[in-house]
């Protein structure tokens, strides 16, 4: 209980303080508020982006490289529901989160599983070879273009005191943040969750107390692929893909990783936000061609100067 | 209750066990004594299905169990003590013995064996919310059996149970080991051969992987070659 307390007095502490720095921004550099905004909405969805590949590698420690394009996937599919079926991404979203899962899992459960007892660095090939895979499939089904959504609603504005804020942004945070919370609380409080955390602090030992341990990593598994669609999904609503998106998307959610130092769920947000914020300041500063570039340099700063991340432990 | 027979064990080309053989009766306490690499642990990790054997049968309460994932067999009624306890360290004390009863059968009586646990391990009620790696040694491998033991287990293997303990510990631990025999059959495999023959009923000594004696733990305590290798007198 004192533990929960005490995180939930940090939580607050760190809101409080976003909020006076926002508040601070709006009389001083309307323009920064825009940016450090826009940065705090799409930061959601890259904690959304990095849960799934956080996941898979705490319990399976596999590094997923074909998270990216698992999320590109998602992009593809709410593309297809929405030109061909006219659904809205907002919704087909529920369509494409199980489609991702059984896919995670079938992924896991017939290639995945023969690997992973071998050495280390197959399932990360197995992954590699499976990105690849994943991006001729798009380009043979939707070709090399660029594609991007455009909504009737993809110009409309929430107007909160004189702030104008992109709809589809704020949702898609919104979402975001509602996914992140659905994932803490199977993981604490389903019966599931708990077997998954077991598996990954001691794989032998859940076997011991009658867990079916490789029912947990297909599992795992495809809830990190669901994950992965779901992030996918909301980003075809904001920006626009191609099929070689994914490797750019996985090295983003390895950012956001890495600068939480933990996978725990409340880091990832807290990371994703600053990394959103770092990103678009940035961009405003040396210009909007250097964002993916300045989330490599916060990843290889974060690497050199503190290595266990904002919330890691050292060691 | 089980029985073991010709058991060829191997890691990769390496052959662990050979021809090993053994039974164990319901309700019996029965120990295996041998020295480090002996193969006691094998042993109990290809019981509880962990590892397969290259040839020779496991069966229990006349199943064969010997080809079952341990999921498997500890759902029907097999459940392990491993060496060095392995708990969930970042998980609590509750939380671990939660997992402890996963199998379906184990859920159905989870708030009966959960009482019996607290009955048996006082100190673990005091600290059921506390994280399971801040516990002491002692609590730990207390920890480790009530998780064995809400898998509703009809047999209880335990791997070393006096790993690591203090002596004052270890002679609380094997009192309550002989008090938890009067509800389930255990196979116990120990180093402290000592306090074993103490408990057991019956003994097998196991060698370089092979069983080289058995018998009544009174019989063999009088006996002087076991006297001199096993007991240092």
């Amino acid at each position: 209980m004192d533990i929960l307390w005490q995180r939930l007095i940090k939580s607050l502490l760190i809101a409080v303080t976003v909020v006076v720095a926002l508040v601070i921004l709006y009389f001083v550099a309307l323009d920064y508020l825009y940016v450090v905004l826009g940065g705090v909405l799409v930061g959601g969805l890259y904690a959304l982006a990095a849960l799934g590949l956080a996941l898979v590698f705490g319990v399976m420690k596999i590094l997923n490289l074909a998270h990216g394009s698992m999320m590109v996937l998602g992009a593809y599919l709410s593309f297809w529901f929405f030109t061909l079926y006219g659904i809205d991404p907002f919704i087909s979203v529920v369509l494409v989160i199980p489609i991702l899962f059984l896919l995670g899992f079938a992924i896991e459960y017939f290639l995945m599983d023969k690997v992973a007892t071998l050495t280390a660095h197959q399932p990360v090939l197995v992954a590699f070879g499976l990105m690849v895979v994943l991006e001729s499939l798009f380009m043979l089904l939707w070709t090399a273009d660029p594609r991007g959504l455009v909504l009737p609603y993809s110009g409309a504005r929430l107007t909160v005191g004189g702030l104008h804020i992109s709809l589809t942004r704020f949702v898609a945070c919104v979402l975001s943040v509602v996914g992140l919370v659905c994932l803490a609380i199977i993981m604490n409080r389903t019966l599931i969750g708990r077997a998954i955390q077991a598996v990954s602090q001691d794989f032998k030992a859940a076997c011991f107390v009658g867990i079916n341990a490789r029912r947990m990593y297909q599992l795992a598994f495809g809830i990190g692929a669901a994950f992965a669609g779901f992030a996918g999904s909301l980003i075809s609503v904001i920006y626009a893909f191609e099929p070689t998106s994914g490797l750019a998307f996985v090295i983003k959610a390895l950012a956001v990783i890495v600068l939480a130092g933990s996978g725990r769920i409340s880091g990832l947000i807290i990371a994703g936000v600053v990394l959103g914020i770092i990103e678009s300041v940035g961009a405003m500063i040396i210009g909007g061609g250097f964002k993916d570039a300045i989330s490599f340099a916060v990843f290889l700063l974060v690497l050199l100067l503190k290595p266990e991340g904002l919330f890691g432990r050292r060691g | 209750m089980l029985e073991v027979r010709s058991l060829n064990v191997y890691y990769g080309n390496i052959q662990v066990l050979y021809d090993v053989s053994f039974k164990v009766e319901k309700n019996e306490l029965v120990a295996l004594i041998g020295s480090n690499a002996a193969g006691k642990t094998t042993l109990l990790d290809t019981i509880i299905g962990w590892l397969h054997p290259k040839s020779g049968s496991i069966t229990f309460n006349g199943f064969r169990i010997d080809h079952l994932p341990p999921h498997k067999v500890v759902e029907l009624g097999v459940s392990i003590v491993p060496e060095g306890r392995m708990l969930f360290p970042a998980l609590t004390v509750l939380e671990n013995l939660m997992l402890g009863a996963f199998t379906r059968s184990a859920r159905k009586k989870i708030q009966e064996n959960l009482e019996k646990v607290f009955e048996i391990f006082p100190a673990l009620k005091e600290r059921k919310q506390q994280l399971a790696g801040t516990l002491s040694g002692g609590e730990q491998q207390m920890l480790a059996i009530g998780r064995a033991l809400m898998a509703n287990p009809t047999l209880l293997l335990l791997d070393e149970p006096s790993q690591g303990l203090a002596p004052i510990i270890v002679t609380k631990i094997f009192s309550l080991i002989k008090e938890l025999n009067n509800w389930v059959t255990i196979l116990m495999v120990e180093q402290n051969a000592y306090k074993a023959l103490k408990v057991a009923s019956r003994v097998y000594i196991l060698e370089n992987g092979r069983i080289v004696r058995e018998g009544e733990s009174q019989e063999l305590v009088k006996d002087d070659g076991i006297r001199k290798a096993y007991l240092g007198v």
